[in-house]
């Protein structure tokens, strides 16, 4: 396995991380999780009683990692993020055409990345909603509606690779 | 070092958790309301000690690492033309995204407008304070990116 020191970050390293173009991604990947990490996480879980945690949890990857580097690190800037979507040539597709394995991208007011996941089903009657898995940093991964979790949901959007 | 009753830690601890991103913790922590008390009640030297305090080998086992954030964050509700120093020499060592989020806090830190109030002298003649209403007249603000 390839690994680096990261620069960007304290008690971790890197892996060799490209775009489908052969950019390089900054990633890292920490094994720290603190007695306090676990508790806060005991609350997330009440917080959001109608979300399925389908992990423990899992430092080394957050949502980006998850979506974009098969769980193998964690992606932190939102200009990475873009430069993937970019060099990956994903499309983005309206709602009404959302299906299973499509991406979703949480933006925030600023127009900042803030999290990523997977669609797990397609939005439904009555609500147009899907069903997502996504990694909430640190913390577990999670089955939730797609408008239902810590991130903004003012500014969704959804991604293809079709080529 | 206690941590008062004032800081809800446990609220912090949730933010730094579920952050996927340096700037999601910068913005929540800024209007996170413990963050906000500690930057109203601490002076600039307050925090630092705080800060120092906690980044010892006995602040790092006994407190979380989201505290050390809410103090940067703190920090960074300060009058930036004075803390602004103090934020760039801050020792970031054994933080996962030091020096990434305190890049994050100064650059969302930098006043973006400033102008001035002209007052003209009350008159000699007036019991009152005369307004000005000269559209020349402006107000001082201080906004933050």
């Amino acid at each position: 396995m390839n690994t680096i020191t990261s620069s960007l970050a304290a008690n971790s390293s890197a892996i060799v991380l490209h775009t489908r173009k052969g950019t390089d991604i900054d990633n890292f990947q920490t094994t720290e999780l603190s007695a306090y990490d676990i508790k806060a996480a005991q609350e997330l879980k009440k917080k959001y009683s109608m979300a399925e945690f389908r992990t423990n949890f899992i430092p080394i990857y957050n949502c980006h990692g998850m979506t974009f580097a098969s769980r193998r690190t964690a992606v932190f800037e939102g200009t990475e993020v873009r430069q993937i979507l970019s060099e990956d040539e994903y499309e983005e597709i309206p709602l009404q055409q959302v299906s299973p394995g499509d991406v979703i991208i949480y933006v925030d007011e600023r127009g900042d990345i803030e999290h990523s996941g997977v669609v797990i089903s397609k939005p439904a009657p009555p609500l147009n909603v899907p069903l997502v898995v996504s990694k909430w940093g640190k913390g577990p991964e999670v089955l939730h509606s797609a408008y239902y979790s810590p991130y903004s949901v003012s500014d969704i959007h959804f991604y293809r690779i079709t080529k | 070092m206690s941590i008062p009753t004032e800081i809800d830690s446990h609220e912090i601890d949730l933010v730094y958790l579920v952050a996927n991103t340096p700037a999601f913790l910068y913005k929540h922590l800024r209007h996170n309301n413990s963050v906000q008390w500690m930057a109203a009640k601490f002076s600039i030297d307050e925090l630092c000690r705080i800060y120092q305090e906690l980044r010892t080998p006995s602040g790092r086992n006994n407190f979380p690492v989201s505290l050390s954030y809410a103090v940067i964050t703190a920090l960074s509700l300060k009058e930036y033309s004075v803390v602004s120093e103090v934020l760039r020499g801050l020792p970031v060592e054994g933080l996962d995204w030091g020096r990434i989020f305190l890049d994050i806090v100064l650059s969302q830190s930098i006043p973006t407008s400033q102008t001035v109030l002209t007052i003209p002298p009350r008159s000699a003649k007036s019991s009152r304070l005369d307004i000005a209403t000269s559209t020349s007249d402006v107000i001082i603000t201080r906004e933050r990116r």
